[in-house]
């Protein structure tokens, strides 16, 4: 089901937890809404759901204006953070408890909880309660029973919070195929940028109610569309050396400088951030306009990889570098920049210059 | 609840008919009891009652529009709440009424609702003539002061001991203690009240005030509460050379002040409202403590209800106007209480 | 951390100093219980001799007069005349029994001091008698018993003196001597001595023998001991001690408040559990209306309390003016809302009619008919225990994490399936807490009923109650005994009670 979100407003009060947010998702998409706390991305999937009204926009589920209508006419499935699984009942009593409430027959629920329970993998663990879960399993139930009456659209806040490092991981891969296999439109919400990074079809990035960014994973990390997309994603996160824009030049405030590439052609004399990730750095042997002359500060080794901390423009930074080199504390390299993952934006507004 | 009514839709249509229905049967439930209060006869009454309960049925299966099911529920949730909350003021409004009426208005029937004149304090003059109801006053705040005194300090001591202070046979002691909570009060007045006999201590106000001088239940609260301050709090405190008395008195107490302050108002609370320990420890008339004194004031003046409700009066109010002005500690106080007995 | 311990528990402390401190203290207290302990004994014995003499005295005067005048008086007007004769003249009865008793304490004999006796008292009697031959003849008469009447006199004197022991001697200090305390309890003061001599001895050897480290590690515990000493004192005394204490009056039958009892045995349960052939058995009758108060009063309020809970708990305006209104009655003393409600429900005047007439229904007598006692109490029992629970209950209700509620609307879930399904199921464990503390509660009802009833039990003793059985045997019949087989008795069925409760709800809690 493709879900259109029109000019989107939510104020509380004063505040502004939303604004004009606009974007459309495609049927049987994954999608993620990230952001840091408070960016509205809880916000916004409140509104789809219908638990708090709009302050203004529309939403529009395969055309059709939901805006008006009560949760339980929008055909949504729910997942809160902490599951809400009903401790007096069973798994099997708590997927099937939505069926009940629509009124489908005792023969037919069970058999359809069945096949959710399947799809969940927790077939054997049906007359369990949910004090006897663990975080991961209970969690396949919450899903199973948002599923289990076939929503158009399936909506997740924040799901692998509440969950170890190494359940996290599982489980998101979990959320990913069951997804696949039923391929319902799916929300889910959270701030951690690895996760949506792996398993979206679509990531939106928020930032204090409004819409930054909305594209693929990968467009968001290889073509930032502002300095918070680009400082919000990547691990770890984007280096950023201050400085000012001059003759096709970006040069620090101690002078170093560096040639900028083709094409690239900012303001002159802007402030600008020269923003390269970690790994878009090579080792060269020489000194050359578009290198940048640094200091090793410190060494990480990696396995395959080093990573060293280095210092140009008085701005320390990390790069990934070939192990092969053995680098020490005090060496002075020079680095190239590569074509990717390299970016110029301005200091002031965070608009993105190259 | 979460605000779901703000986005749902007005306009979800309910039937004219339903709601005429509905409306009318609301009008014939009530004129129910109305009219029999205006005299009219019991089965006329019942009559409208039936009707009225019809027509509201069939409304409600035609379905009356929403605005209109959502206006009545509300309405019918305060009028029940507001009855309710009739029933249990009304004692202290009857009580206070007939403590400012003369004697001939007691006497009214049908009973008039207000006193004809509300400055009328004679009653209580004459209640203060007849019993000493001033010294009774008196006896029941020292007995509450010295009882809040003295049982917050062995429990504040003990709670501290079984919290932080480490030495054998503590868990097993406090688990001792628990099951000994369960023992009710009646069953040991028996040798209590011998012990204050032969202790010589009857018919003196110490009685009502040590053998509560213990209490395992507010020990196991305070205990609970000094429990979650982080023990870390204590051994920087002792490596910085505090002792443990300074600890407890200047760091525990003041940071388990909610706790102590619902022990202390519970406390109050039951000494204050106490009646049959001092009705069996506590002879003279000079000592008794106002429960009791109002008691033996009823046994003298029994006919004279006015009498009585004003002495009630002035038994009750002080703990009222406790309690308008710690209601949600007490509140708070009693509902964590309850849940941990 | 436990490096900072160590540090923490250097010298630093004066562990050593506590120690030396206790040790003063606790042997300077121990010396003083034992002087107490001895000096009440000396009192209690001396008190004893001397009311021992007292009787010997009394007995021997009482004795001598009472033989006297059989003996000397042959017809009933001589008994009449000499009664008369020699019971008046207190004052002089009084110089005699002095006499008597300053004699005996001398040691003399009792025989030779029934017979000084009779010498005086027979000048007293011939004095009176104008008779020259009349006067001759009792004395003729007195002379020829003198010898028996003094052995009988002694006899009784020895038998009322040795009747004297110390359980007597306490029951007639008990309430005039101010030092009873000390001469009641002399053996536990003497063994407390002891006792806390010996304590301080033995912290004293281990002090002297311990080093630095042993000292503080004593110095630790009685620093806990000294913590806990006042709590434990309290439990102690007033709870651990009578609970062993009642239980073994339970089995003391006949006993007293002084302490005298006929024997051990079961007579006291029996007693309760029987009563007295013939008359009614208030302790069942109190057992039957307790439980009936309990099964009426608990389930109902429980319920009204869910529903008003429920109310409560919605978004409301006024709900301070509503919270301190349901609260209300929680705060106020039984005795002065019950006497209140005592007013409400009386047959001419009371409000409680007033408005039933109004619905047509005729004038009740809520106090006075037999029938209507349990009802009554039972309206004012649901009435004071609606607070608490509704408190309660709605503590329960608000821990209900809201979650539950909204994925159940967003399911589609109307507001009756949703009450149904999940806040029922949810707060049960509430209302399971909330049904034994009242049930528990319930079964010591007793205020209530004294209040209500104008301080009887019901208007013709039919409402008696568990507690106020108790009562009655304490207060009014002094049978301690059988009060506590009672006190037991319903301990044993409020645990059963709690325990059949905990065992029906045990699948209502889920986590």
């Amino acid at each position: 089901m493709e879900v259109v979100m029109r000019g989107l407003t939510k104020h509380f009060g004063p505040t502004v937890a939303v604004d004009d947010f606009s974007v459309t998702l495609g049927d049987g998409e994954l999608v993620c809404l990230l952001g840091p706390s408070g960016c509205g991305k809880s916000t916004v999937l409140n509104m789809l759901a219908g638990i708090i009204p709009v302050t203004a926009g529309s939403i529009l589920f395969d055309g059709e204006d939901v805006t008006r209508l009560p949760p339980e006419q929008r055909g949504i499935g729910l997942v809160f953070q902490n599951y809400a699984l009903y401790p007096h009942m069973t798994v099997m009593g708590n997927i099937t408890f939505p069926l009940e409430i629509q009124k489908v027959p005792p023969r037919e629920r069970e058999e359809r909880a069945r096949g959710m329970a399947d799809l969940v993998h927790m077939s054997g663990l049906l007359s369990r309660k949910p004090k006897e879960l663990s975080g991961g399993q209970q969690q396949r139930v919450a899903i199973a029973r948002a599923l289990v009456k076939r929503p158009r659209l399936l909506l997740l806040d924040e799901p692998l919070s509440n969950l170890d490092a190494r359940l996290r991981l599982e489980m998101r891969e979990e959320i990913r195929r069951i997804q696949q296999e039923t391929k319902v439109t799916t929300v889910f919400v959270t701030h951690d940028q690895e996760e949506a990074m792996s398993i979206s079809d679509h990531i939106v990035l928020m930032k204090e109610g409004r819409l930054q960014q909305h594209d693929r994973p990968q467009q968001l990390y290889n073509q930032p569309v502002n300095q918070f997309v680009a400082d919000f994603l990547g691990n770890p996160p984007i280096n950023n050396f201050p400085g000012e824009a001059r003759g096709g030049f970006f040069v620090a405030p101690d002078g170093a400088r560096v040639r900028l590439r083709e094409g690239c052609a900012p303001p002159e004399g802007a402030r600008v951030n020269l923003s390269v990730r970690a790994e878009s750095f090579t080792l060269e042997d020489g000194p050359d306009e578009g290198r940048m002359a640094s200091l090793v500060e410190s060494v990480y080794q990696t396995g395959k990889e080093e990573m060293a901390l280095l210092r140009f423009g008085g701005t320390e930074f990390r790069a990934y570098l070939s192990a092969d080199y053995g680098l020490k504390p005090g060496d002075a390299v020079h680095l190239g920049l590569k074509d990717r993952g390299v970016f110029l934006f301005d200091r002031a507004t965070g608009e993105r210059y190259c | 609840m979460t605000d779901l009514r703000a986005s749902r839709d007005l306009a979800r249509p309910g039937t004219g008919l339903g709601t005429a229905l509905f409306l009318l049967g609301v009008l014939g439930v009530l004129a129910a009891p109305a009219s029999l209060l205006l005299g009219g006869s019991r089965p006329l009454a019942l009559a409208l009652l039936a009707l009225g309960a019809a027509l509201l049925t069939a409304g409600l299966m035609l379905k009356p529009a929403r605005r209109v099911l959502s206006v009545s529920g509300r309405a019918l949730r305060y009028a029940l709440l507001t009855l309710g909350m009739l029933v249990m003021v009304f004692p202290f409004f009857w009580m206070l009424s007939s403590a400012l009426k003369t004697a001939p208005e007691m006497n009214y029937f049908p009973p008039s609702l207000l006193p004809r004149n509300w400055l009328n304090f004679e009653n209580f003059r004459i209640a203060f003539e007849k019993a000493p109801f001033a010294r009774y006053f008196l006896n029941s705040v020292l007995v509450l002061l010295g009882s809040v005194t003295v049982t917050a300090l062995t429990t504040i001591l003990a709670a501290f001991a079984f919290t932080r202070l480490e030495f054998r046979g503590r868990e097993v002691l406090f688990s001792l203690l628990l099951s000994m909570m369960m023992v009710p009060f009646e069953m040991l007045i028996i040798t209590n009240y011998q012990t204050i006999v032969r202790v010589g201590l009857y018919d003196s106000l110490w009685a009502l005030v040590l053998p509560f001088m213990s209490s395992i239940f507010y020990t196991y609260i305070l205990r609970n509460f000094f429990q979650s301050i982080p023990a870390g709090l204590y051994w920087s405190a002792r490596v910085d050379g505090s002792t443990n008395w300074v600890y407890l008195w200047k760091v525990m107490v003041p940071i388990a002040r909610p706790s102590l302050v619902t022990i202390i108002l519970l406390n109050a609370l039951a000494s204050w409202n106490s009646f049959m320990w001092p009705l069996l420890v506590i002879k003279s008339d000079l000592n008794r403590t106002l429960p009791f004194g109002l008691y033996t004031f009823t046994t003298e003046v029994g006919a004279n209800n006015e009498l009585l409700m004003a002495a009630s009066s002035v038994v009750v109010l002080p703990m009222v106007l406790l309690f308008l002005f710690a209601r949600k500690q007490i509140v708070r106080g009693v509902a964590r209480g309850g849940i941990k007995g | 951390m436990a490096g900072e311990r160590e540090r923490a528990r250097r010298p630093r402390r004066n562990g050593p100093g506590r120690v030396r401190l206790h040790i003063v203290l606790l042997a300077l207290l121990g010396a003083a219980a034992l002087l107490g302990g001895v000096v009440g004994r000396r009192m209690l014995e001396s008190r004893t001799e001397g009311l021992a003499r007292q009787a010997r005295a009394s007995a021997l005067l009482e004795e001598t007069v009472r033989q006297s005048v059989e003996a000397a008086s042959g017809t009933e007007t001589d008994k009449a005349l000499l009664s008369a004769v020699s019971t008046g003249a207190s004052s002089r009865k009084r110089a005699l029994r002095e006499a008597i008793a300053a004699q005996a304490a001398q040691g003399t004999p009792d025989r030779e001091i029934a017979a000084a006796a009779l010498g005086t008292l027979k000048e007293g009697i011939l004095d009176r008698v104008a008779d020259e031959a009349r006067r001759a003849e009792i004395a003729g008469r007195l002379d020829a018993a003198a010898p028996g009447i003094a052995l009988a006199a002694g006899a009784e004197a020895q038998r009322q003196a040795g009747e004297v022991n110390a359980a007597a001697v306490r029951m007639q200090l008990q309430v005039s001597e101010p030092w009873y305390p000390l001469m009641y309890y002399y053996a536990a003061l003497l063994f407390a001595g002891v006792f806390l001599l010996l304590f301080a001895l033995a912290l004293l050897l281990l002090y002297l023998r311990g080093d630095e480290e042993k000292r503080a590690g004593m110095g630790r515990r009685l620093e806990v001991m000294d913590y806990l000493l006042p709590f434990m004192a309290g439990v102690l005394a007033f709870t651990l001690y009578p609970i062993v204490r009642v239980v073994i009056m339970s089995f003391q039958e006949r006993y007293r408040l002084e302490g005298s009892f006929a024997g051990w045995g079961p007579g006291n349960y029996r007693y309760v559990l029987e009563g007295i052939p013939g008359t009614t058995n208030y302790f069942l009758q109190g057992l039957l209306n307790t439980l009936l108060y309990v099964l009426y009063t608990v389930p109902i309020a429980t319920a009204l309390a869910v529903v008003i809970a429920y109310l409560l708990n919605q978004k409301l305006r006024f709900s301070a003016l509503f919270q301190t209104a349901y609260f209300l009655p929680m705060v106020t003393s039984v005795t002065a809302v019950g006497l209140v409600w005592r007013w409400i429900f009386n047959r001419n005047f009371g409000v409680l009619n007033f408005i039933l007439s109004l619905f047509g229904v005729g004038q009740v007598d809520f106090l006075q008919k037999a029938g209507n006692s349990l009802t009554v109490l039972v309206i004012f029992g649901i009435w004071s225990s609606l607070p608490f629970t509704i408190i309660l209950l709605l503590s329960g209700l608000q821990n209900i994490d809201e979650t539950y509620y909204t994925v159940a609307r967003v399911d589609g879930a109307k507001a009756f399936r949703i009450f149904r399904r999940i806040t029922v199921p949810l707060l049960a464990p509430t209302i399971g807490l909330v049904l034994i503390i009242n049930s528990i509660s319930a079964f010591k009802v007793f205020t209530e009923v004294k209040v209500l009833f104008s301080g009887y039990p019901g208007p013709v003793k039919n409402l008696y109650t568990v507690v106020y059985y108790i009562y009655d045997m304490m207060y009014e019949n002094r049978e301690l005994g059988r009060a506590a087989a009672a006190a037991i008795l319903l301990f044993l069925i409020i645990f059963a009670f709690t325990m059949l409760q905990r065992f029906i709800q045990r699948r209502w809690k889920y986590d």
